[in-house]
């Protein structure tokens, strides 16, 4: 079938932009101890405070409670101590805020992604704020090198009557050196449901076939550095014309959409140094936009 | 599952042209894919860059995505597993970055489905009248397409070529381009078309994705464009 694509459809290693983004070829005699690492906090509140209510790490994975605390809200640091995530690495996240719990998290440092021998590596976070509950995750920047793969997928669960803020970001490249990102694989999926349903569904998807595309106008361009949050909470509409505004004070090119009863902010910059700024831009008004809570800037940005 | 040694009858031909007919009542000529503001913003500006944008979009971006709704849908009905289009429907509904990609979809999907059902009913479109499994064009196509048992080589890349030729209308009224410049452009997306449905073949829900990073900025931006002609 397909006559006319004959020719490339022979050479698997131009076609292949699929399943879990391994590497065919030597690689494969490596078998390097990886990480297998976890982190689960769980925490509930009342009016007068946010309590930790269980927590469970497993190497390489810590867990930080810095004492920034107000009394209403907490900070949660997560370290991943082996300094960087490399192929095979699997790393399992879980957070739930629930009743009137007040929670930030976020990381000690920038995650970097190393070049992959072979597998990809997979960090799979769920997080799930129950009615009542406000939960900001505010992780710093995922720098990926030259040849990672990585398959992230965060899967977020909230009821209504919750409010959520949650960011990743991804940064293609050390700066410093001038490191382009020519090759990898990089599957950064999203899972939103509100009380259980599937409401939004993304992922951004470069492979080693995208890469030599990325700067193309439709994709990527010339931006060095994207991020996506979301946002559920009350009075949506509202919210939409305020996060609008402020979108087009960050200096960032942002977007800001309401879609499937959540919010989503795309924004994309020249390096990751300007999307830090724009960010931080972004979360110092949403946190007078939504008044007292957890959806600062996180202290540890400022480390 | 979609290794095809079906052969294409006459009147499923018929259905297919009929189904992805730029007269089919769906509405998709007032949806651009946030093409509207990629031309005023000067990213598209001409038949090259015009051909430019859309296969990077279709090759790596939204339109890949479309590709393997339709081809996993297909593999649903051709192997007897319709109970699992439920799930795939609803990642497909749920898979739509912006608001205007959203509401556009659902528009269009709606429609299919209404006139489906008038003209063409089949059992299996009742599978749509679930709450859980929300109409998506190309689940609904993918999975007609399996039931006339058209072979998949030939009715995905039709899909894709009406996806594709219905943003090249666009385009030309856009930018604007002459109708001859139009056709050149869908020529020029043939091979395109062709590579990526192949591509589809080896592909499942695990492979979504996309990388159309600057295609949702400038739906977003689309939201507030001041002069519009075009709903998304």
């Amino acid at each position: 079938m397909f006559e006319a694509n004959h020719e490339r459809a022979r050479d698997k290693s131009v076609i292949r932009c699929s399943h879990i983004g391994e590497e065919e070829g030597p690689g494969q005699k490596f078998d390097l101890q990886r990480a297998a690492g976890a982190a689960r906090v769980a925490f509930s509140g009342a009016g007068d405070g946010t309590e930790v209510n269980d927590v469970y790490r497993k190497f390489p994975m810590a867990v930080l409670f810095p004492n920034v605390d107000n009394g209403r809200h907490r900070e949660t640091v997560l370290i991943n101590t082996s300094g960087g995530i490399a192929g095979g690495d699997e790393i399992n996240i879980e957070i739930v805020a629930r009743d009137e719990a007040s929670v930030a998290i976020t990381t000690q440092a920038a995650e970097k992604v190393y070049r992959a021998l072979d597998r990809p590596a997979r960090i799979l976070t769920r997080l799930r704020a129950e009615t009542g509950a406000r939960l900001a995750w505010l992780p710093q920047e995922t720098i990926v090198f030259n040849n990672a793969r990585i398959v992230r997928q965060t899967e977020v669960d909230v009821g209504s009557g919750a409010e959520l803020v949650a960011l990743e970001w991804l940064v293609f490249g050390r700066a410093e050196s001038g490191e382009e990102v020519i090759a990898g694989y990089i599957l950064d999926t999203w899972r939103i449901r509100v009380d259980g349903h599937l409401v939004w569904a993304d992922g951004f998807l470069s492979c080693d076939q995208t890469f030599p595309q990325l700067r193309r106008m439709a994709l990527l361009s010339n931006w060095r550095a994207i991020a996506t949050m979301i946002y559920f909470g009350p009075s949506m509409e509202t919210r939409l014309e305020r996060f609008r505004q402020i979108a087009a004070s960050l200096g960032c090119a942002c977007g800001v959409t309401l879609v499937g009863a959540i919010i989503v902010v795309r924004v994309a910059a020249a390096a990751g140094a300007d999307l830090k700024r724009g960010l931080r831009r972004f979360l110092d008004q949403l946190d007078r936009e939504l008044g007292t809570g957890p959806f600062g800037v996180p202290k540890m940005w400022s480390c | 599952m979609t290794d095809d040694n079906r052969e294409l009858s006459a009147s499923a031909l018929l259905r297919l042209l009929a189904w992805l007919s730029p007269s089919f009542p769906n509405g998709a000529y007032s949806y651009s894919h946030g093409l509207e503001w990629a031309v005023e913003a000067g990213h598209v500006t001409s038949r090259r860059s015009l051909i430019d944008w859309l296969e990077a979009d279709l090759c790596y971006g939204s339109g890949r995505n479309e590709a393997i709704f339709f081809i996993e849908a297909y593999r649903r009905v051709i192997g007897a597993a319709e109970d699992r289009l439920p799930h795939l429907a609803e990642l497909a509904a749920a898979s739509r970055g912006t608001s205007e990609f959203a509401l556009e979809a659902a528009q269009q999907s709606g429609a299919y489905l209404a006139t489906l059902r008038r003209v063409w009913p089949d059992r299996i479109l009742d599978v749509f009248s679930d709450p859980k499994c929300p109409p998506v064009s190309a689940v609904i196509l993918g999975a007609c397409s399996a039931r006339l048992e058209i072979p998949v080589s030939i009715a995905l890349p039709a899909f894709l070529h009406s996806y594709v030729a219905n943003l090249i209308s666009a385009g030309v009224r856009l930018v604007p381009l002459g109708q001859t410049d139009g056709q050149l452009a869908i020529a020029a997306l043939e091979q395109a078309i062709l590579s990526r449905s192949e591509i589809a073949t080896r592909e499942t829900i695990d492979d979504l994705g996309s990388a159309g990073v600057m295609t949702e900025l400038a739906s977003i931006a689309h939201e507030l464009q001041y002069t519009r002609l075009f709903r998304s």
